[in-house]
């Protein structure tokens, strides 16, 4: 169809939210991706070990392990896995702290799902 | 006034009362020295032509008739106008011969004449004779053969003597008067000009000064003990000027420094309102702009409903902007972290704090040792949190308590920093509630004077700062918070 050169990957959505996994879910599904959820970041850490992810989508606010908390777990087990971190209005020192622990882009809720589909896309080519 | 009337009076009997004494007692003595020797001469003139008129009489009788007696006491009389009268008596105390009656008595004094007769002496003597003094002397009138034939008495009136006693008096009277009224007056301007004037001058800038009017200076333009006391008093006055002048200027600067911690504590406060808020509803929106793109993308490109949707997306992200300019607003700087010595926190928030101990009624003691090693933080975060903390502890001890702020060195999992503890002698925290005063919104005071984010923002920068926040407490007795900070590597 009308996706060439596109090459699709298994996203890992971290959101305590059901709805917004939906919408990301749906989003990405709609361009090919295959979505495993994970509604809590501990739930997450038991995941990655057994499913392998090519991008993860990672909310900062969740109940029990804290989102940075994972995205410096994830950095040191899976250096190579691109994280996504997102936050609703974190403000520059979420950001600059999100940054320091290994992610490779900080976007604040609420963002074009577009936009962030358009980046897990990039991601996922340049791993190729 | 009264006071300075009663000190002019004083001065003024003060002044005046030995001099009219010493002069009146001198004039009194010397009038009566001055009648004494006038009587005496008067007397011996008397004398003298009591003895011609003796010789006279005499003669008359040794070689003229008796008759002409009379002829020769009026030559007598006559000649000397200071006497008054003369009377001739015979041996049986008669009198023969009298020159002229005298206007007030004719009365004799038998006793002086008959001792006169037998002794053969003059004799002289005072008496008042209705209003005027008179000096009588009487002597003997003799034979030939020296027996003694009868006796001669001659009166002299001393009026002329009072009167001229009397005008003396009254001239040291009158210089007298003179005296006390022009001393007095005298002494009455030099009074009000030199010693009243000054001292009303120095009470009216002492009552200005008093009511707090910036009182001009007064006049320093003698060289007297009164120069050197409008001196001192002006010297004083600037003094107090500059006294004020720093404490008002203190009283400003504290009420500044409570304004911008008031300031920046509700901007604190408004930043985490703000920022939660933010955070809750950040979620639902994007669902809600994620749903409306999901339709747009799966719409034909023609489809009339797009418009719609891209409606529901451009408000999204108008409140999302409107959002995050109230975040930039509220939210705190970027913390500068830094060795900061906790003496100079301490040291710049001094005044502050002595002014709202004082007005808890509460005292401040603050022990903060000079050479503690720095701490890692951000000056500005490190002063909320030891003014959130010292003014709870005000708050715990008022009204009558104590509150201590104390730092020394600490380590904490053999990592090396400094304890700061705030102790207050307030009533305590109840240990149900210990676990609940980090709480953020958890406040005891009644509502809208606390806003029950003061300790959870102090932990929250505590944390921040890689440091720890503790309480203890006895309730009834004290309560001690205790925040450990790191204290950062020589720079």
């Amino acid at each position: 169809m009308q996706m060439k050169r596109r090459t699709a990957g298994t996203v890992l959505v971290i959101d305590d939210d059901d709805e917004m996994r939906t919408v990301l879910k749906d989003f990405l599904q709609r361009d090919g991706h295959r979505v495993v959820e994970a509604p809590s970041g501990d739930a997450a850490v038991l995941l990655v070990e057994t499913e392998p992810v090519d991008v993860v989508i990672l909310d900062k606010e969740m109940p029990g392990m804290n989102g940075l908390d994972v995205l410096a777990f994830l950095h040191r087990r899976f250096p190579a896995t691109p994280v996504i971190f997102i936050t609703a209005f974190g403000g520059p020192r979420v950001a600059d702290e999100s940054y320091r622990r290994g992610a490779v882009e900080y976007i604040e809720k609420p963002f074009r799902l577009s936009s962030v589909v358009d980046r897990v896309q990039k991601l996922i080519d340049d791993a190729e | 006034m009264r006071r300075a009337v009663g000190l002019r009076v004083r001065l003024i009997l003060v002044l005046l009362i030995p001099p009219i004494l010493v002069v009146g007692v001198y004039g009194f003595v010397r009038v009566r020295m001055e009648r004494a020797e006038l009587l005496a001469e008067d007397q011996r003139n008397v004398v003298t032509i009591a003895t011609a008129a003796q010789v006279a009489v005499e003669r008359a009788l040794r070689d003229a008739q008796p008759s002409e007696l009379a002829a020769v006491l009026a030559d007598v009389v006559k000649d000397h106008r200071q006497i008054s009268r003369l009377r001739v008596f015979d041996r049986e105390l008669r009198p023969t011969t009298v020159s002229n009656p005298l206007a007030t008595s004719d009365e004799t004094s038998t006793d002086v004449l008959r001792r006169v007769m037998q002794t053969g002496r003059a004799e002289g003597f005072t008496r008042r004779a209705g209003k005027e003094s008179f000096f009588f002397y009487v002597l003997p009138v003799r034979a030939a053969k020296g027996a003694i034939i009868g006796s001669i008495e001659i009166a002299h009136s001393t009026a002329a003597i009072d009167k001229r006693i009397q005008n003396g008096t009254w001239d040291i009277v009158v210089r007298l008067s003179v005296l006390v009224v022009s001393m007095t007056a005298l002494t009455g301007i030099v009074v009000q000009r030199q010693l009243l004037r000054p001292l009303f001058a120095l009470t009216e800038g002492i009552r200005n000064l008093g009511r707090g009017n910036p009182a001009a200076p007064l006049p320093v333009d003698r060289h007297d003990e009164l120069g050197r006391v409008a001196e001192a008093f002006n010297t004083m006055a600037s003094q107090l000027r500059i006294a004020r002048r720093q404490l008002v200027a203190e009283n400003e600067r504290a009420l500044e420094l409570e304004q911008q911690l008031r300031h920046s504590a509700t901007l604190a406060v408004a930043g985490r309102l703000a920022s939660g808020l933010a955070h809750e509803i950040g979620t639902p929106l994007n669902i809600v702009s994620g749903r409306a793109e999901f339709l747009l993308h799966n719409l034909p490109a023609d489809d009339p409903r797009r418009a719609e949707l891209q409606v529901i997306i451009a408000q999204i992200d108008r409140i999302s902007t409107m959002i995050r300019s109230l975040l930039d607003t509220v939210r705190p700087l970027k913390p500068t972290i830094q060795n900061i010595g906790v003496k100079s926190v301490v040291d710049d928030l001094l005044i502050l704090l002595t002014h709202t101990a004082r007005r808890h009624g509460v005292t401040l003691d603050v022990s903060v040792p000079e050479d503690l090693p720095p701490v890692r933080a951000d000056r500005n975060q490190l002063q909320q949190v030891l003014i959130n903390l010292l003014m709870n502890a005000f708050e715990a001890a008022r009204p009558a308590g104590a509150v201590r702020l104390t730092a020394a060195v600490a380590s904490r999992e053999s990592r090396p920093g400094v304890d700061i503890i705030v102790r207050d002698t307030g009533h305590g925290i109840p240990a149900s509630l210990m676990n609940r005063i980090f709480e953020p919104f958890f406040s005891t005071k009644p509502p809208g004077e606390g806003t029950g984010l003061g300790l959870p923002i102090c932990r929250d920068i505590v944390k921040s700062l890689d440091g720890c926040i503790g309480v203890e407490s006895t309730p009834g007795r004290e309560t001690a918070f205790t925040v450990w900070l790191p204290s950062g590597p020589a720079e």
